[in-house]
């Protein structure tokens, strides 16, 4: 099953909204409204976890991203509140067959001393894919998030035909305005080249907690076959590290060493692992 | 100004014997040499062809533009700095990229370039120093301040970039100086093809080999560039 779906061909645009409030040191879902074809789980909460942490998968009832799709999701944390969303498995970002392509917008609240990990699986970019993908966070004073963003280029009768275009654009932004952006229009033609080879590409961003780079960057080159690369940006108190994987599972593999490596130094402890 | 003019300050000013610190950066080069990744001329073109030409005409090349746009306005090339300045997400290419435009700012000021001593000014001011001073930005400054037509001050900055790449392959041993000039000489009409179609809206950049290569902390070899 796919993190975000779609209903076909001449979509209207769909809007999904997500809020979570921490009372009595217990962080609730407040707020659902997740019409077709977001559909949510229930929230979990693990041991090992920060206090009252709550983990919150998103799945869809659809098979994929389609031409035409127009979905948003927007994820609110009111002050204080620590949230892990994930997804069950990859966005399949489907061949839109030379039509109008397919937009996707996440938009992240994260209030004053929040918490958020938004982790979703990368997106699987097949043949033909044509895709917009823009995340922005938005975040307070002594909120920290954890964001991963990556995707893998796959052609399905592995003749390495390429996916359309990907324009992708990843903004953070402070009380103060917009303190990173990440950006990039690409040919599916020029992915090859531009990767060096690699069929995957992503990135995990800090907010709140630069000094987890290290870590992080020592997680990344524990994976075989992944080449990764920090920044640091302390005057923004951000960690980036972008990285390459040959295939999916090695991805699979470097996000979540990633994650781990970064939680571990935001929380004093490993993280519980999250089960799909 | 006149064409020749013209010409010849942007052939000072982009000269190798000009005082703007390119020298000290490899783009990324020197960890894809020292790693492997890169062994040899046709190494070199590769990584020149698909990851800093590309960066090049989708990230600098939109800064460069707006900033000739906006020489004389000080505020203006400011706003633009500070966008330069929040999508450059690789720390070490943001920091090679002010320390050239800072070299540039203070050479150009003290050559009585115009417009580059009011954004200086503007910088210092707002205090930008440490974020600051982008090589885009400033190359358009400093265009516009020589009477540059846009296509002068486009070709002039590729042309930087791509020769200081070009150079550092040289003293990294992947490339020899006759092969550097034959490089150069082929990949001339694809540079001169591209300065032809119009420059992307927004600026954005999807090297990433190079990028995380010039990120990369080097612990098994000492290091001749910056990045």
């Amino acid at each position: 099953m796919n993190a975000l779906g779609a209903i076909g061909l001449g979509a209207r645009p769909v809007a999904a909204e997500l809020r979570f409030r921490a009372l009595g040191g217990r962080t609730f879902l407040a707020r659902q409204f997740t019409p077709h074809p977001f559909h949510i789980t229930r929230p979990f909460y693990h041991a090992g976890d920060p206090q009252g942490m709550a983990t919150l998968y998103l799945q869809s009832s659809s098979g994929g991203v389609y031409s035409g799709d127009d979905l948003s999701l927007e994820i609110g944390l009111d002050a204080g509140a620590q949230v892990h969303v994930t997804t069950q498995a990859s966005t399949i970002v489907h061949d839109a067959r030379g039509r109008e392509g397919a937009r996707q917008t996440v938009c992240l609240d994260v209030a004053e001393g929040a918490r958020l990990d938004y982790l979703p699986d990368p997106a699987i970019l097949m043949t033909g894919a044509n895709f917009c993908n823009r995340v922005t966070a938005r975040f307070g004073r002594e909120a920290r998030v954890i964001l991963g963003d990556a995707q893998l280029s796959h052609d399905p009768e592995g003749h390495a035909r390429p996916f359309s275009r990907l324009e992708n654009e990843v903004e953070l932004i402070s009380p103060e305005g917009t303190v990173l952006l990440d950006r990039f229009d690409l040919c599916g033609s020029d992915w090859p080249a531009r990767t060096g080879g690699f069929a995957c590409s992503g990135m995990m961003i800090v907010v709140g907690c630069a000094d987890a780079g290290a870590q992080m960057q020592r997680a990344a080159d524990t994976v075989p076959g992944v080449y990764a690369g920090l920044s640091v940006f302390s005057d923004r108190d951000i960690a980036l590290i972008r990285f390459l994987a040959p295939d999916g599972a090695a991805l699979s593999k470097v996000m979540a060493a990633l994650w781990r490596a970064a939680a571990t130094v935001l929380d004093g402890q490993p993280p519980a692992e999250r089960r799909k | 100004m006149t064409d020749a003019l013209s010409l010849l300050r942007m052939l000072q000013t982009t000269d190798s014997a000009f005082p703007s610190g390119a020298f000290a950066f490899s783009s990324g080069l020197e960890s894809l040499t020292n790693e492997g990744k890169v062994r040899d001329a046709t190494g070199v073109h590769g990584i020149l062809t698909h990851q800093i030409i590309p960066r090049w005409f989708s990230f600098d090349r939109p800064f460069l533009l707006c900033a000739m746009d906006a020489a004389n306005d000080p505020q203006q090339l400011l706003e633009i700095d500070a966008r330069c300045h929040v999508q450059n997400t690789s720390d070490r290419l943001a920091d090679a990229s002010r320390r050239i435009g800072r070299s540039l700012l203070s050479v150009h000021s003290r050559i009585g370039t115009p417009f580059v001593a009011s954004f200086n000014a503007a910088i210092a001011q707002a205090m930008r120093g440490h974020a600051g001073g982008y090589e885009p930005v400033v190359q358009g400054v400093v265009a516009a301040g020589l009477g540059l037509s846009p296509l002068q001050g486009q070709a002039g900055a590729l042309n930087g970039v791509v020769t200081a790449f070009t150079s550092a392959a040289v003293r990294l041993g992947t490339l020899g100086a006759i092969e550097a000039q034959s490089l150069l000489a082929q990949i001339a009409p694809t540079m001169a093809k591209e300065l032809s179609t119009p420059c992307h809206e927004k600026p954005g950049s999807f090297s990433p080999l190079s990028e995380i290569a010039a990120v990369r902390r080097s612990t098994a070899h000492a290091s001749l560039f910056a990045t």
